[in-house]
């Protein structure tokens, strides 16, 4: 059977937040959204970005070898789970090690929380509440076949920052064909543009 | 459901720097296990006079401890070694033992043993029938435990002081003198079903939790979370059960629930390395980590912040050790350029670096 993930497309991003309020009625971190959807330039642009948790699989789930106290599992399916409550101290390892920073601390409580793809609706079949709500189809739940066949874009799971390359069990949706989105290279790109001129975003629609 | 840890038995790891800990750590982690074992029969030894007032009808708990004990530091070893502990094992042992750290940060200790350890506050802040239930676990664990070893390692002993006292021993010592038919002798005869009757109230609290919580229901194992919980009330019921065979049947089915009971414990206690109960083993290291970060981060002249936004970061020695720690498993997140380690910005920089290297990618189009 194939295997369903998500498909995040940022440039569909609207900002409305639906994901947020969707992702707090979760069973297993009720009153607390684990995505978060960030300003990517606030002083030029609406433009914003939804990040969920990406499932690390090579290397496997950072967060959880950095962590001291082997509190972070996995599941057979490669869903990297939030913080065991018994176990976590509150070291903010996975905080800081997390390449896509995701997960979230409560000092007070000595818990890390983080998305684990909506385990307790996938396992049944359902889609993540962020999916389920995602008015523009940024945030898109099935399988990789599914996607190519009912979405554009170019679905790519290799995210590199630096020399370090990570193979998420979630997809980043690219505008053109690419193995993989290279952050570093990217940014370097995005200073030298600045350093020419001011780049101002250009209005594009969708077709 | 099946969980697995990235841990050196886990074949999700394969690739990382710490898969071959088993392989590295084994012999050496097998040894101190041993080690351990021979320890507690030494104590036995030494705290029942060379096995003089050793209760031989214990032997099957004596036995089952000595080799929960080889387990634990076994599993313990392993676990300390592993990059990310192991780091903060050492550091938290260097700061315990600064005598700088002793002057500035003497109540710390104290306060976080408090804290994290003896009243878990920590958890009041998770919800507070959380905390009611877990406090009525660990105390009723701790206390049976306290009461239990000593007893069957023969360290406990009574002797009758005619006309009608008891002489409670321990390693030998005079500890304590009592009427047989006092409050205080009640009390004592009876510690275990205190604690049976605490531990009761916490496991209904907990069981209440799992069978309602709907989050729970989905991500709570058997073996892990349920299996210990279920051996736990078992410990608790069978060992009531045997003051009441012994109180108010006539002492009916004692030997068929002293068997099951010590099954049970047993159970119970070589299964603590491999389950939810490993906790009780682990928790300690938060006082080792609040030492750390408090430390370290009151050290730092200006502190260390966030490359892009400024905002505060732990410490510079927590995101030095991070990137040691990800180096020793084979990660690097410099992003070149002299932009730093992505270790080095707040989470939230993080996720906006991404996106603005998203929104390069598009020609800064989005929808």
């Amino acid at each position: 059977m194939a295997i369903k993930t998500m498909f995040v497309d940022p440039s569909r991003c609207i900002g409305c937040r639906a994901c947020e309020a969707a992702c707090r009625e979760c069973d297993t971190h009720k009153g607390e959204s684990m995505i978060m959807v960030d300003f990517v330039d606030r002083r030029h642009s609406v433009a914003t970005q939804p990040t969920l948790c990406m499932h690390c699989e090579d290397p496997v789930a950072p967060c959880a070898q950095v962590c001291p106290v082997l509190a972070i599992m996995i599941t057979p399916e490669g869903v990297v789970q939030q913080a065991e409550p018994s176990r976590c101290i509150a070291c903010r390892n996975c905080v800081y090690a997390c390449p896509f920073g995701v997960p979230k601390i409560d000092l007070e409580a000595r818990l890390m929380k983080k998305c684990n793809l909506c385990y307790d609706r996938t396992v049944q079949g359902l889609k993540p509440w962020c999916a389920q709500a995602c008015p523009t189809g940024a945030i898109w739940y099935g399988d990789y076949e599914e996607f190519i066949n009912q979405r554009r874009g170019h679905p790519v799971r290799r995210t590199v920052f630096g020399d370090q390359e990570v193979r998420t069990r979630v997809f980043h949706v690219l505008p053109e064909p690419a193995d993989r989105l290279d952050v570093s290279a990217l940014l370097r790109q995005a200073r030298q543009d600045l350093s020419r001129e001011e780049v101002r975003e250009e209005a594009w629609v969708l077709d | 459901m099946s969980l697995s840890q990235p841990s050196a038995s886990s074949p999700l790891i394969a690739t990382d720097g710490a898969a071959g800990s088993v392989a590295r750590h084994g012999l050496p982690a097998a040894a101190a296990g041993v080690g351990a074992g021979l320890i507690v029969v030494l104590l036995m030894w030494a705290g029942s006079l060379g096995f003089r007032t050793f209760d031989a009808a214990l032997i099957g708990y004596a036995v089952g401890t000595i080799f929960a004990a080889a387990a634990i530091v076994y599993r313990y070893t392993l676990w300390i070694m592993r990059p990310p502990t192991w780091r903060y094992f050492k550091a938290g042992w260097v700061n315990f033992f600064s005598w700088r750290n002793f002057r500035h940060y003497t109540l710390l200790i104290p306060v976080a043993w408090w804290r994290d350890i003896f009243a878990q506050t920590f958890i009041r802040k998770r919800s507070t029938r959380r905390w009611v239930m877990h406090l009525c676990l660990f105390w009723g664990v701790v206390l049976s435990c306290c009461i239990t070893f000593p007893l069957t390692f023969g360290w406990f002993r009574f002797t009758f002081v005619p006309p009608n006292d008891y002489q409670l021993w321990f390693f030998g010592l005079p500890l304590l003198r009592f009427a047989v038919e006092g409050l205080l002798g009640f009390t004592i005869y009876h510690g275990l079903d205190w604690t049976a009757a605490l531990l009761i109230v916490g496991l209904v609290l907990a069981f209440g939790r799992r069978i309602q919580d709907a989050g729970l229901l989905t991500l709570q194992r058997f073996t892990f979370d349920l299996m210990p919980l279920v051996l736990l009330f078992a410990i608790a019921v069978t060992g009531l059960a045997l003051t009441a065979s012994s109180t108010l049947w006539q002492g009916r089915f004692y030997w068929f629930i002293s068997l099951t009971h010590e099954v049970v414990v047993v159970a119970w206690l070589l299964a603590l390395p491999f389950a939810k109960f490993f906790h009780i083993i682990e928790r300690p290291a938060s006082i080792g980590v609040t030492l750390y970060q408090t430390v370290n981060q009151e050290s730092s002249a200006d502190g260390e912040s966030c490359k892009r936004c400024g905002r505060e970061l732990p410490s510079r020695q927590f995101i030095d050790d991070l990137r040691g720690t990800l180096t020793d498993l084979g990660q690097h997140y410099d992003l070149g350029d002299g932009q730093g380690w992505l270790q080095e910005y707040c989470p939230t920089c993080k996720r906006v670096l991404r996106g603005q290297a998203y929104y390069q990618l598009m020609g800064k189009r989005f929808l």
